[in-house]
């Protein structure tokens, strides 16, 4: 009996453990989108580009935080 | 493409050292697993094929990692796959060169194995011979585009054969099985089976083959 | 998305009631034997996991483009935790019946060999360090070399096992051999209920590496090119 629980135990522990790490990893990814957004804008960065749209491409990243490559 | 077997081979000779590095890994290996088992006589009958193929194998995904190593260097590669050589040759070619090496490090190292282990070579040598060709031709082509998937990759010497070594788990069990039964002569219980382990090498290094190919042409397209 | 997640829950609701409540106690094994009911879904699971993976590289490798890359992705990457499931539940099964964790069989043996694959697929895309498209191509043509290498491994192994001179000890069993309509009925629900969860990780996953794609994209801006070399 012990096995069989310790089986289906194991069984949601993962897969909730998967769901769980995934979850992490959208946040982290949302959190990289914005502050890449952000680092794009020109400064000073107006409000609604440090937010949630997507600002077009600037040829230069602003000057006081040089963004570090992730990896 | 054979001017290219040729570069890599000079090259290769400039650097004896480098040569030498994965032999003597494989004749450090084959040391330990005797300590580390501390085998009968009779035990190593059954146990030295392994011992070899495993040592072989390891032995040969440290000479993998250099194959495109040399091409890495100075962009070389992309001024390789510019000249007017077919990509298929240029493969070809790479993983003639890897076989090689591997197949040098095998000639140096089998006559010390098998003195080490006690086990008689000569009488089998013809037939070991078509086993370790078998065995060889196959790892050296994955091998070969397994170190060209992972030429960008970090920590590429770990990862080589962590891809190497599953993928050419067949290669392994039919060497050291077809190894063993020669060791156990034609009065051995498995004689018969022989055939049928040097049939699946066979059919391994034709599928690989193709497929290597095959798998080289697509990524060098970009 | 959220009715698939439904779905999925409702269907192992009804899989785990019908485990508990339906499946008839096994003679041999006894309780045991419920096991079955989720490492066979499982072990299936992973295997469809790999055909995905099969299909989706050789489609991106025809066409590149980047949804077939990002569902090969997301199929070995849940192949992953479905084989492991696999390793683990057939572990524990072994200790309840045969009172063993592990045997050298050739079923087993070629799942821990799959794992071994599908870890090394998502190593080389973690590890590699070059442009996102090569990473893919490369991924791509590993992804095709695994899954035909599969059932060669299987034969090998097979092989191995069957015409090794020292008797067998352990056999699998006949799995699929006494089962009465009930059993099958539950395995039935159950292989559905784990095919759904499979198709939502999947889909999940693939939410998530649109999501990867994007910030990569990001990344290569044109402002920020000489950066992201």
């Amino acid at each position: 009996m012990s096995f069989v629980l310790a089986a289906y135990a194991v069984l949601w522990l993962v897969i909730f453990g998967y769901l769980v790490w995934l979850a992490a990893r959208v946040r982290s990814l949302r959190e990289e989108t914005r502050s890449l957004a952000a680092d794009a804008t020109p400064w000073p960065r107006s409000a609604e580009a440090d937010g949630l749209s997507l600002p077009l491409p600037q040829e230069q990243a602003h000057p006081l935080e040089p963004p570090i490559r992730r990896r | 493409m054979l001017a290219l077997i040729a570069k890599d081979l000079l090259l290769e000779w400039r650097h004896k050292e480098q040569l030498a590095a994965p032999a003597v890994f494989a004749l450090l290996a084959a040391t330990l697993f005797v300590f580390a088992v501390d085998p009968t006589p009779a035990e190593l009958t059954r146990l030295g094929p392994g011992a070899l193929w495993v040592s072989f194998l390891f032995a040969g995904t440290l000479g993998l990692g250099k194959v495109f190593a040399p091409e890495e260097r100075d962009d070389a590669l992309t001024a390789l796959l510019l000249a007017p050589v077919d990509r298929t040759a240029l493969f070809l070619a790479k993983a003639a060169s890897a076989a090689l090496f591997m197949g040098f490090m095998e000639a140096l190292m089998t006559p010390v194995f098998f003195a080490l282990f006690d086990l008689p070579l000569l009488p089998i040598l013809g037939r070991f011979v078509l086993v370790a060709g078998l065995a060889t031709a196959g790892f050296s082509l994955l091998g070969t585009l397994l170190g060209f998937l992972t030429s960008r990759a970090s920590a590429r010497e770990l990862l080589l054969p962590i891809l190497a070594l599953p993928l050419t788990l067949p290669l392994l069990i039919a060497a050291a099985k077809a190894t063993r039964i020669l060791l156990e002569g034609p009065a051995g219980p498995r004689f018969a089976d022989l055939h049928l382990w040097l049939t699946l090498m066979l059919a391994f290094d034709v599928v690989f083959g193709v497929l290597c190919c095959w798998g080289f042409e697509r990524v060098v397209e970009e | 998305m959220i009715p698939l997640v439904i779905a999925t829950a409702a269907a192992f609701l009804v899989a785990l009631g019908a485990i508990a409540l339906y499946a008839p106690l096994e003679a041999v094994q006894g309780v045991a034997q419920k096991i079955f009911y989720i490492h066979v879904p499982l072990a299936w699971c992973a295997f469809v996991a790999v055909g995905v993976l099969l299909v989706s590289s050789l489609r991106f490798l025809r066409r590149s483009e980047p949804r077939h890359d990002r569902l090969a992705r997301a199929a070995a990457e849940v192949g992953i935790v479905f084989a492991t499931l696999v390793l683990v539940t057939g572990s524990l099964w072994g200790k309840a019946v045969w009172g063993t964790w592990w045997t050298w069989d050739g079923r087993l043996t070629s799942t821990l060999v799959l794992w071994f694959l599908l870890a090394g697929y998502v190593l080389l895309r973690s590890l590699s360090e070059g442009p996102p498209a090569r990473t893919a191509r490369a991924a791509a043509v590993l992804g095709v070399i695994a899954a035909v290498d599969i059932p060669i491994i299987h034969l090998s192994v097979q092989w191995w096992r069957t015409l090794h001179p020292d008797p067998v000890v352990l056999r699998a069993g006949d799995i699929g051999g006494g089962l009465t309509p009930r059993m099958l009925t539950t395995l039935s629900i159950s292989l559905a209920a784990f095919s759904l969860l499979l198709v939502t990780l999947i889909a999940l996953r693939r939410r998530i590496a649109e999501a990867e794609d994007e910030v990569e994209a990001l990344w290569h801006l044109p402002g920020r090119g000489d950066l992201a070399a």
